[in-house]
């Protein structure tokens, strides 16, 4: 992640705040399951019959995803993409329209994942990926390529294009 | 005899069933020549054992890119070319994300015995990791004698794979430009 135009100490902070980032977000499996099987199980009664219910639900997982911040580790969606597979945070910090994500996890198809934009051009978007080795960049405003500045470049630059690789552990 | 003969021609004159090598997201991404030299050098990964995968990614990839037909094949062989020096560095019982790790470390400097070291100091753990946090050291920047040093050190020291990223993230030099 890294603005345009920024000075070397914003650089340098932005991509110590993304390598930061872009670490995996997990929970121990028996947590994840857990707060799964009370969603399901909530969503079959309404709400507004058990508001206490759904009060502590609610609660529940504020504090579950709570303790992973406390824990050091940045909120992400509840892991729903199956077994083996670990959310991982790809941020860019770019002036642009759009930013798309294109790697070997998606064909390297610039439709089939776009980063949503917060606040001060930060880009974001959380992949879940198995345990694995993957070359991928972003495309700003559909024509420039951008490796991720916080991510090992690829060795190989076959096309003449910035890569950058992100490996996934086992655990 | 009519139904007989049009069973005959039904049975064994039917048009050759699609190669494995085919891939419906060649097809669509990629024009004839071009597919048809990629999936050639896909069926040739099959025969010796190789996944096909990551040799479709580097066809998509090079798609995606623009690049022209004879470069995409050049980098899909390039890559086969390495993933068959790493089967023979790994051996032939090697999941595909360490052939992958293989091809890189390769790539970026690393020989055949050295792959084979790593193999059999981690004969227990899985070699994928070593092997990248190796390729991407290399690639950022850092000498291929100094880079192996500290990747094979934390390997003879039962390193898991997590240690071996935190490895890279402290070696790893900063403020490369994008």
């Amino acid at each position: 992640m890294m603005a345009d135009n920024g000075s070397d100490s914003e650089q340098a902070f932005a991509e110590r705040l993304a390598a930061r980032l872009r670490q995996p977000v997990t929970l121990s499996e028996r947590v994840e399951r857990e707060v799964l099987r009370r969603i399901g199980a909530e969503s079959k009664r309404s709400p507004l019959r058990k508001p206490l219910a759904a009060l502590a639900l609610a609660a529940g997982i504020v504090l579950v995803f709570g303790l992973g911040v406390l824990a050091g580790r940045r909120s992400v969606t509840p892991p729903i993409a199956g077994a083996g597979k670990r959310s991982v945070e790809f941020v860019l910090r770019t002036s642009a329209s759009s930013v798309a994500l294109v790697g070997d996890f998606n064909d390297w198809d610039p439709h089939a994942t776009p980063l949503r934009a917060s606040t001060d051009s930060l880009w974001s978007v959380v992949v879940p990926l198995r345990p694995g080795r993957y070359h991928y960049t972003f495309v700003v405003d559909g024509t420039r390529w951008r490796r991720d500045p916080a991510a090992p470049r690829a060795l190989e630059d076959d096309f003449g294009t910035p890569t950058s690789v992100i490996t996934i552990a086992q655990r | 005899m009519f139904r007989l003969t049009a069973l005959f021609f039904f049975l064994f004159l039917q048009p050759p069933a699609p190669a494995d090598a085919q891939d419906p997201r060649l097809a669509s991404r990629l024009d004839s020549l071009t597919r048809t030299q990629v999936e050639a050098v896909l069926t040739t990964a099959e025969g010796r054992q190789l996944p096909v995968e990551p040799l479709v990614q580097k066809a998509l990839e090079g798609a995606s890119k623009g690049a022209p037909g004879p470069r995409i094949v050049a980098a899909v062989q390039a890559l086969l070319v390495d993933l068959t020096r790493a089967q023979q560095g790994l051996g032939r019982n090697t999941t595909a994300d360490e052939l992958v790790a293989g091809a890189a470390a390769l790539r970026a400097g690393a020989t055949l015995e050295m792959v084979d070291g790593i193999r059999r100091t981690r004969a227990n753990g899985g070699v994928a990791v070593p092997l990248a946090v190796f390729a991407d050291l290399v690639a950022g920047g850092m000498p291929v004698d100094a880079a192996w040093h500290s990747v094979s050190e934390l390997a003879q020291k039962g390193g898991d794979e997590e240690q071996f990223l935190e490895l890279r993230e402290r070696l790893r030099p900063r403020g490369e430009s994008p």
